[in-house]
C-alpha cells in the first residue's frame, strides 16, 4: 500500500508572496513536488522555508495578504488553485483535512469537545444527532482518548496538549478525507507524548489508506515515520525523494547541511 | 515551554475600558473611522486645531473674554460677533476660544496626574503584590462603586471650591483605571524573560520595574490616557456646568453652557451651543488619538 | 569529556524544595514543583537537568537564581549561601552566577540597543570607566562571534541566533563562575543550534565555567553534558555520568524517555519502553512514587513509599527499588506489553 505509484497531489511551480503597504515580498519560489497516494510525505524546513504556507495553500487557507503569482496545485487531477472559497469549503473535511500545531488554540474554547465533533460529523454526513454522538464517542475511542463519554462534555482547555491533539486528529479524520495535512502536530509536546501521537497518526493513516503530508522541522520524526521527503529552504524546494534515500545520500548542499546540523556534527569538529 | 509555573499561578489583572462607552453609540460610519488607520491623524488633527486656536487666543481675541457690553446683549452670530453675544454682552467667540485654553489645560493636568500617580501605584502593587495589592484592589473597588460625578460632587462639597481642588478631585475619577491597567501590564510582563534577565544582570527590583518594565508598557498606558482624557473633558465640563469648584462665571465651557442655558429657551442658542461643540471636538479628538494608538499597539503585538 | 577543575563544587544545591500555593476550585491546594533536589556542579563541568513539562527543571534553575524564592533548601554559589541574602547582596552575587534564557525573542528588552544590553552588567558590577567598558563590550562581541555593527541595533533587528549570542555575551560579561542555561537552543533552528552549542562549549573551556544545562532534548544533552540528572514531577529519578545514563538507562522513566526520542539513524533506535497515560496533575501527588500510575513495573509498595535515590554505582543513582531489586523482569512478564506500533 505504501508503494502506490499514483499521485494524489501535484504541486507545480507554485510561486507567490505577501502584499503589504510596502510592496510585494516573494515567499514561495517555483515550488514543485508530488504527494504519492497512500504515502506519508514530509515537508521539511526551518523557519522561513515556506513549508507552513505551502500547507495552508494546499488547503486554500493561505492568508488574504498572500498572492499566488503562478503555478498550480492539482488535487486528484483537479486544479484547486482556481477554486473560490465556496468550492474549497466543499472539499475541506471530506477530501482534505488539516491538523494544526497548537490543538488547544485551534479548537473553539467555548464549545464542548463533543459538540465540535458532532458538528463536524453532521456537516458532512446526514446523520441524526444521537447517531452523530455515538460516532463522536467512537472517534475519541479510536484516537485512544480514555473515558470518551466523559471527555465529550469537557472543553478544550481541560485537555492536555497531547489529548487535544488527539481530538484534533479525530476531528480531521471524522469525514474520511483522502488527504491529511499535519502542520507540526507534535512540536511543543513532550517527547513521550510525541512518540505516542506520531505512532497513532501513522496507524490511522495506514489503516485507512490515506495520503498524509507532514510538515515538520524534526528529521528524526521524518526518518521514523515518512515515506517521501521534500526539503524546503527560503521558499524553494531543494530536494525531494524517498526518505531512505535522501536521508542516507543527500545530493543537495542545504539538505546535507541540515543533516549535519541534526547530527550535531558541528560539535565533533 | 516559555511560561513558568509562576505564571500559571498568578492571576491576571482585569481592566475596564470606560472610555469606550461614548463611541459605541455612534453610527457605523463613524465607527469605521475609529478602526481605520485614519483615526490617529484625524484625532491629532482635531486636537491640533483646538490647541492652535487656544494658543492664538493667548495672543489675540476679537474682544476681551471678560469684557461685558462689547455689543448688543444676546445678539445672534454676525460679522462683528462670529458666535454672537451672551446675556451680558460678552463676545461668545472670544469666550469660547479662551475657555478652550482652560479646558484643555485642566484636562491635560488631570490626565497627567491620574496617569503618573496611577501608573506608579499600579506598577508597584502589581510587581510586589502582597497585602498592598490586596488593600489597593479593595480601595479601588470602593471608589469605583460610586457614580463618578456624584462622588466628585460629594468630595468637593466637603473640601470646598478652588481650581487645584477641582483638578485633584477630577483626577480621582480616572485614577482607578490607570492603577488597574498598570498593574495588569506589570503582572503580564514581569515574568517575561527580559524582566528576569534585567534582575539577573544585577538591577535592584525597583530598577527592573521602572527602568525595564514600565517603558515597555508606555504605549498601552498612553493610549488609554488619551481615551480617558475624552471622559475627563466631559467630567470637567460637568463640574463647571453645575458650578461646583469652578466659579459659575469662569471662562470655561461647562460654565458657559450653564450660563447660556436659560437663554436657549428664548431662542439665543449660540451661547451654549459653541462651548458644547468645543467639548465635543475635544472629546472626539482625544478618543480618536487613543483609538489610533491602541490599533497601532495591537498591530505591533501581533 | 571534561574533567572538573577542582573537587569543590562551585554550585551546590541540597534539599531544594519549592511549593506553590494555588486556589483551585475554591480550595487552597499545594503544588510541589521541586522536591528534595540535590545538584552540584564543578568548574569546567556541565551537568544537565533533563525532563519533560512539569518536571520542575526550570523551577530549579529559577530557585537557584532566586528569581523564584525556594520554599526550603540550601543553595551555595562559590561558597556563598544564596538563600539568606538580602536583595542587595543578591544583586552583587549575580556577578558569580548568571542565566542564559530560552527565548531569545523575549529575553532582551526590546527598547534597548545591544550596546546598552552589554553595558548594563558592566556598569552594575564593575568600576570600569567608559573606555574600559567599551573595550570589554567589543571583546564580548568578538567572543560570541558578532561583529561590532550590531552594537547600535535593536533586538528586533537581529535573528534568533544572533539574539541568543547577545544573551550569552550578557551572561558572561562580568566573568561569572556558574551559568544556568535554561533550554538555550530550544527556540532556535537546527542549523543555528550547533553553532550556539559549540560557542557555549568553547566558552566553557576558555573560562572554566560551570554549566547547569536544562533541556528536554536528549540529543543535545548527550553531546554536551558530563553528567545527567533526570527529573520527573519535581524529583530526580536518576543521575549519573552521561555516557552511563545513555548506555544503561535504569529508571523506568529514563528508559521511557530515551526510547521515545526519534532518531535519524536506525542504529540508534531502540524498542519503546512505554508508560501508560500522560503526566498527571502535579497537585495532590500521592504518598508513593510519582510514576506509579503510569509505570509498567509498578508494585504495590510503589504506591505507599517514596523511593529515594540509591547508588547503583559510586556515580550513578537511581530512585526505583523495583529495578534495583531486579524485580523489574518478573514484573514485566506479569504486565502484558503494550501493543506494538504500526
Amino acid at each position: 500500500m505504501r508503494n502506490d505509484a499514483r499521485i494524489l497531489v501535484r504541486v507545480r511551480d507554485y510561486t507567490g508572496g505577501f502584499t503589504s503597504g510596502s510592496g510585494f515580498t516573494p515567499v514561495l519560489d517555483r515550488v514543485s513536488f508530488d504527494l504519492r497516494a497512500s504515502a506519508i510525505t514530509a515537508i521539511v524546513g526551518e523557519t522561513g522555508s515556506g513549508k507552513s504556507l505551502m500547507a495552508l495553500s494546499m488547503m486554500g487557507l493561505a492568508p488574504s495578504t498572500f498572492v499566488r503569482t503562478t503555478g498550480s496545485i492539482e488535487f486528484d487531477d483537479v486544479d484547486i488553485t482556481q477554486f473560490d472559497d465556496r468550492s474549497y469549503r466543499r472539499i475541506r473535511g471530506g477530501e482534505l483535512a488539516m491538523v494544526f500545531q497548537d490543538a488547544r488554540a485551534a479548537l473553539n474554547p467555548v464549545i464542548s469537545v463533543g459538540a465540535q465533533l458532532i458538528d463536524a460529523c453532521r456537516a458532512h454526513r446526514k446523520v441524526a444527532k444521537a447517531e452523530a454522538r455515538d460516532i463522536a464517542v467512537e472517534m475519541l475511542r479510536n484516537v485512544k482518548v480514555p473515558e470518551p463519554e466523559q471527555r465529550m462534555r469537557q472543553f478544550p482547555h481541560e485537555f492536555s496538549g497531547g489529548m487535544a491533539q488527539r481530538v484534533m486528529l479525530a476531528l480531521a479524520l471524522s469525514c474520511e478525507p483522502k488527504l491529511l495535512i499535519l502542520d507540526e502536530p507534535t512540536t511543543g509536546l513532550d517527547v513521550t507524548i510525541q512518540a505516542d501521537i506520531m505512532e497513532m497518526i501513522v496507524e490511522e493513516v495506514l489503516s485507512r489508506g490515506m495520503t498524509a503530508c507532514l510538515i515538520t522541522h524534526d528529521l528524526g520524526v521524518v526518518a521514523e515515520t515518512c515515506d517521501d521527503i521534500v526539503v524546503m529552504h527560503r521558499g524553494a524546494v531543494r530536494e525531494t525523494g524517498p526518505c531512505s534515500q535522501v536521508l542516507a545520500h543527500p545530493t543537495d548542499s542545504y539538505t546535507q547541511q541540515l543533516l549535519r546540523s541534526s547530527r550535531f556534527e558541528e560539535l565533533s569538529a | 515551554m516559555t511560561r513558568s509555573l509562576d505564571q500559571m499561578v498568578e492571576p491576571v489583572g482585569q481592566h475596564q475600558n470606560r472610555g469606550g462607552r461614548i463611541a459605541s453609540v455612534l453610527p457605523i460610519g463613524i465607527r469605521r473611522i475609529r478602526t481605520s488607520t485614519a483615526a490617529l491623524p484625524m484625532g491629532l488633527g482635531f486636537l491640533g486645531f483646538l490647541v492652535l486656536i487656544s494658543l492664538v487666543s493667548v495672543l489675540w481675541t476679537p474682544y476681551s473674554p471678560a469684557a461685558t457690553g462689547t455689543g448688543p446683549v444676546s445678539a445672534a452670530p454676525s460679522g462683528a460677533h462670529w458666535f454672537g453675544t451672551d446675556s451680558v454682552g460678552s463676545d461668545v467667540f472670544s469666550r469660547t476660544v479662551a475657555a478652550g485654553r482652560t479646558d484643555v489645560l485642566y484636562t491635560l493636568t488631570v490626565v497627567a496626574i491620574a496617569l503618573l500617580v496611577g501608573s506608579v501605584w499600579g506598577a508597584i502593587v502589581g510587581f510586589f503584590g502582597g497585602w498592598l495589592e490586596w488593600a489597593t484592589l479593595r480601595l479601588l473597588e470602593v471608589v469605583q462603586a460610586f457614580p463618578a460625578l456624584l462622588m466628585a460632587l460629594f468630595i468637593i462639597s466637603i473640601v470646598g471650591p478652588g481650581t487645584v481642588k477641582v483638578i485633584l478631585v477630577a483626577a480621582i475619577i480616572p485614577l482607578p483605571d490607570f492603577v488597574r491597567l498598570a498593574r495588569a501590564e506589570v503582572l503580564t510582563k514581569k515574568n517575561w524573560q527580559f524582566a528576569e534577565a534585567a534582575r539577573m544582570v544585577g538591577n535592584r527590583p525597583m530598577v527592573v520595574l521602572f527602568k525595564h518594565l514600565m517603558p515597555n508598557s508606555s504605549r498601552p498606558l498612553l493610549a488609554y490616557a488619551s481615551i480617558s482624557a475624552a471622559w475627563v473633558v466631559g467630567n470637567i465640563a460637568a463640574l463647571g456646568y453645575i458650578g461646583l469648584g469652578i466659579q459659575p462665571d469662569a471662562v470655561e465651557w461647562g460654565s458657559m453652557i450653564a450660563r447660556g442655558q436659560s437663554d436657549v429657551v428664548s431662542g439665543a442658542w449660540w451661547e451654549s451651543f459653541f462651548p458644547g461643540i468645543g467639548i465635543l471636538l475635544l472629546a472626539i479628538g482625544f478618543q480618536l488619538v487613543g483609538d489610533g494608538l491602541s490599533s497601532r499597539n495591537q498591530g505591533e503585538e501581533r | 569529556m571534561n574533567s572538573p577543575a577542582s573537587d569543590i563544587p562551585v554550585l551546590n544545591v541540597v534539599g531544594l524544595r519549592k511549593e506553590f500555593r494555588v486556589k483551585r476550585g475554591g480550595r487552597a491546594r499545594t503544588l510541589v514543583a521541586v522536591d528534595s533536589v540535590r545538584v552540584d556542579v564543578h568548574l569546567g563541568e556541565t551537568v544537565a537537568l533533563v525532563g519533560e513539562s512539569g518536571s520542575g527543571k526550570s523551577t530549579v534553575a529559577r530557585c537557584i537564581a532566586r528569581l523564584v524564592e525556594p520554599t526550603s533548601g540550601a543553595v551555595t554559589v562559590a561558597g556563598r549561601d544564596m538563600a539568606g541574602m538580602t536583595q542587595r547582596e543578591l544583586s552583587r552575587a549575580y556577578a558569580d552566577v548568571q542565566m542564559v534564557f530560552q527565548d531569545p525573542n523575549s529575553s532582551l528588552n526590546p527598547r534597548m540597543p545591544i550596546r546598552q544590553v552589554l553595558a548594563e552588567p558592566l556598569r552594575l558590577h564593575t568600576n570600569l570607566n567608559k573606555k574600559a567598558r567599551d573595550d570589554r563590550i567589543a571583546e564580548l562581541l568578538s567572543l560570541v562571534g558578532l561583529g561590532h555593527q550590531y552594537l547600535d541595533r535593536y533586538p528586533s533587528q537581529l535573528s534568533g541566533g544572533q539574539r541568543q549570542r547577545v544573551g550569552i555575551a550578557r551572561a558572561i560579561a562580568v566573568s561569572p563562575k556558574v551559568l544556568l542555561l535554561d533550554e538555550p537552543t530550544a527556540s532556535l533552528d537546527v542549523s543555528v543550534r550547533g553553532q550556539i552549542l559549540k560557542l557555549l562549549r568553547d566558552l566553557q573551556i576558555g573560562q572554566q565555567l560551570a554549566y547547569l544545562f536544562i533541556s528536554h532534548d536528549l540529543e543535545v544533552v548527550r553531546r554536551i553534558s558530563d553528567r545527567v540528572m533526570v527529573m520527573y514531577l519535581g524529583s530526580i529519578v536518576e543521575s549519573g555520568p552521561t555516557q552511563e545514563i545513555f548506555a544503561r538507562p535504569t529508571h523506568p522513566y529514563t528508559k521511557a524517555l530515551l526510547s521515545a526520542a526519534p532518531h535519524i539513524d536506525p542504529s540508534e533506535r531502540s524498542e519503546r519502553f512505554r508508560l501508560e497515560g500522560e503526566v498527571p496533575s502535579p497537585f495532590d501527588v500521592g504518598a508513593g512514587c510519582r510514576l506509579a500510575d503510569r509505570c509498567p513495573l509498578v508494585q504495590p509498595s510503589c504506591r505507599t513509599q517514596r523511593p529515594s535515590p540509591v547508588a547503583l554505582s559510586p556515580t550513578h543513582d537511581v530512585a526505583c527499588p523495583v529495578v534495583l531489586n531486579g524485580e523489574g523482569n518478573t514484573a514485566k512478564a506479569q504486565h502484558p506489553a503494550a501493543p506494538a506500533g504500526a
